[in-house]
């Protein structure tokens, strides 16, 4: 019945549009714009941790061999008790080896609606890769998977993000067209994260940690 | 006894808008507001050309893609399903609800978390639910406390914007349980998230508006700071957003510039905290994210819209808000003069033409023609020409036909008074005998001109005729200047 009532809806809503007298406009416009500014690697590095930092997250540049202990210093400072890891990457078993002495360690379960408490009441921190970084906005993009779920990113209070310098590039533009998102098909949720969750919802005074995590952490591998 | 703002009802403008005016507290609140939104916009533009670059780019997008809508609507509803969102049409407010209570009542939800979602507003989905029995709480900060004082939005972008924050700080001390009075905006923020996580936790369900709707890919985008967006998208078991049938993008690029004019224009940012894409439910082996993800794509008056010439730009809409941040009214009176869902100049546009010209006629007054939110709206909806259509309509004596129907209420606003003064004003100008002799008689009898002339001298001064028309002045004029 109720779908019968929606067919409905759906073929009146469209023959009303259909009744204009539109002349359809084909795609033509220069996107010339977007592509913005074409920066040298390590200008679009500093670039890309310059906006970042702007948009209140703290970033560390370190090489390559350096980021587990980077990582695990800034956990310790920040007195973690308990951290989710992705289990199988190896992002996370170098992670859990480092760590494992000093923080209790939690993967994510299968089953989430009973995961659930223990996530918005006692996990303090998450870390997680990242795919890509922008440089033009300091946009971390993550593309949530089994390894590293789209709530890791959103609810404990401190977020770590660690990413390689050479996946930072130019402009948001320049990486759906360069990585063929449409073409190839997009994630079940694709997430651009510039910074720690804040508002100014109250009197145009700018609050961190509004709902999403209060603070974020990025490490840059070089 | 003094009457609220919320006591009267749509029809009564003038008095909303002279209660608002009154209020000094809040006057200062919107003006603190609007110059900051403004200035932040101003600056993240950067020059002069820059700006117009992207705001042609804008334009052309939401041109073609209107253009084409029938057809990008039917390729957005075969890729979303294709994704395994399910799609749901209606045709007004009452059906969308009706779908929406649907799919909440067969799955047993009893509470539900609610993303800042305006098209939720305009059709009054809360007050729906809450009727049956299902509780929805706003999450988004702004909207949070405007739910605490039992308000509407006063602004589509920062909903709590007409109050400051020692009444936003009386507000929790008096709602929230256990709460102290407090004036510092981080506790204050601190209390709202720890009561709103609670009911992000546990809710069981979440309703979301939409930014943009990817027809390429089938995917729904959403734009915000707080993170409460992505949590009610992302924590209950079940997602259901709700849009209007406007807001499709053809390709996935498309969003690129449109993305980068809403969160300049709406509050001077080059990114919001959040860009959250949406292309399918959580899938086999994906440990989060809800099992079920619906769209409700909402009509309620936007394919009359569609098919006005004129009206279509009205459409192009991407609800970041700057109009109203500009508007020299809106600035003054504040959003809940307006008694409708969308205030400031888009409101005064898509309000008459949601509601019709009888109910929503009125709102056309509230501008000056300055043409300031012409100049700012990032995508160049023609927004003052659309006005001046529509007082057109509103008092037009022309039927409506099938070909041509007009804007619902066309002529409601004609009064025979007013026609007949135009009609002798047009005559006036037509015939220069009677001109000449209209303007020597005004100028002779202005002793005769009353003091007080209604609405006009409320705030101004009596105008005073000269005791001699320019004609006659011009003529002296020329023959003190020959004499000479």
């Amino acid at each position: 019945m109720q779908e019968v009532k929606e067919q409905t809806a759906r073929n009146r809503i469209l023959s009303r549009l259909r009744r204009s007298a539109n002349e359809p406009i084909a795609f033509e416009e220069s996107y010339e714009r977007m592509q913005g500014v074409e920066w040298n690697d390590a200008d679009r590095v500093t670039e890309f941790c310059l906006q970042l930092e702007k948009s209140h997250a703290e970033v560390h540049r370190v090489p390559a061999n350096d980021w587990v202990a980077t990582v695990k210093k800034i956990l310790v400072e920040k007195q973690v008790r308990s951290a989710l890891l992705p289990p199988g990457t190896p992002l996370g078993i170098e992670l859990k080896n480092a760590l494992v002495a000093d923080i209790s360690i939690v993967h994510y379960p299968d089953s989430y609606a009973e995961f659930k408490p223990q996530l918005f009441d006692d996990i303090n921190a998450a870390v997680t890769g990242a795919r890509w970084g922008i440089a033009e906005t300091g946009t971390l993009v993550l593309w949530p998977d089994a390894e590293e779920p789209r709530t890791m990113s959103l609810v404990p209070p401190l977020h770590v993000v660690v990413l390689d310098a050479k996946q930072i590039v130019n402009t948001l533009f320049s990486l759906m067209t360069d990585e063929k998102w449409a073409e190839q098909g997009m994630p079940s949720n694709a997430l651009l994260i510039s910074g720690p969750s804040k508002t100014a919802d109250i009197q145009q005074t700018l609050a961190y940690g509004a709902h999403g995590p209060c603070e974020l952490v990025a490490i840059v591998r070089e | 006894m003094t009457v609220s703002v919320e006591q009267l009802s749509e029809r009564h403008f003038s008095q909303r808008a002279r209660i608002a005016l009154d209020n000094q507290q809040l006057r200062e609140n919107l003006r603190g507001a609007t110059d900051w939104l403004r200035t932040n916009r101003r600056a993240s533009f950067g020059d002069d050309e820059s700006i117009e670059t992207l705001r042609d780019l804008g334009h052309s997008i939401r041109r073609r893609v209107l253009s084409r809508l029938p057809e990008l609507l039917e390729t957005l509803e075969a890729n979303l399903t294709r994704n395994g969102i399910q799609v749901h049409w209606a045709e007004d407010g009452d059906q969308a609800n009706a779908i929406v209570h649907g799919l909440l009542a067969a799955r047993n939800a009893k509470t539900v978390v609610k993303g800042k979602s305006m098209v939720t507003e305009e059709i009054e989905l809360n007050q729906y639910l809450e009727k049956r029995g299902i509780e929805c709480i706003e999450s988004d900060m702004g909207e949070y406390i405007i739910q605490l004082a039992d308000e509407t939005p006063s602004h589509i972008i920062v909903p709590a914007v007409h109050k400051n924050k020692q009444e936003i700080a009386r507000l929790f001390h008096e709602k929230i349980e256990g709460v102290d009075y407090t004036e510092d905006v981080d506790e204050l923020i601190g209390i709202g998230r720890r009561e709103l996580r609670k009911k992000l936790a546990t809710a069981d369900a979440g309703i979301s508006g939409v930014n943009f709707a990817v027809a390429e890919t089938g995917t729904l985008c959403l734009v915000e700071n707080e993170g409460n967006g992505r949590m009610c998208t992302t924590v209950p078991d079940i997602h259901i957003a709700v849009t209007g049938i406007e807001k499709v993008a053809e390709k996935l690029t498309d969003v690129v510039p449109l993305l980068a004019l809403l969160t300049r224009s709406a509050t001077g940012q080059d990114i919001t905290t959040y860009f959250n894409m949406i292309s399918s439910p959580r899938k086999e082996g994906e440990k989060d994210g809800p099992s079920e993800v619906h769209l409700v794509l909402l009509d309620n008056g936007r394919s009359s819209i569609y098919r006005h010439p004129v009206m279509q730009p009205t459409l192009n809409c991407i609800r970041c808000g700057a109009c109203m941040n500009h508007c020299p009214v809106y600035a003054r009176i504040g959003g809940h003069a307006y008694g409708s869902t969308y205030p400031g100049p888009i409101g005064q546009i898509v309000t008459p033409q949601l509601r019709g010209l009888d109910r929503g006629g009125e709102l056309l007054n509230a501008c000056s023609l300055n043409g300031a939110c012409g100049e700012v709206c990032p995508v160049r909806i023609p927004i003052p020409n659309i006005i001046r259509a529509l007082r057109h309509e509103a008092v037009s004596k022309k039927p409506a036909t099938d070909a041509e129907p007009g804007v619902r209420g066309r002529g409601s606003q004609r009064h025979t008074m007013e026609a007949l003064i135009w009609k002798g004003w047009q005559w006036g100008h037509q015939w220069p005998f009677l001109y000449r002799s209209g303007s020597w008689l005004a100028t002779r009898l202005r002793g005769l001109m009353p003091k007080r002339m209604g609405a006009w001298t409320q705030v101004r001064s009596t105008p005073v005729l000269a005791g001699q028309t320019l004609h006659e002045l011009v003529a002296k004029k020329r023959g003190q200047d020959a004499g000479s």
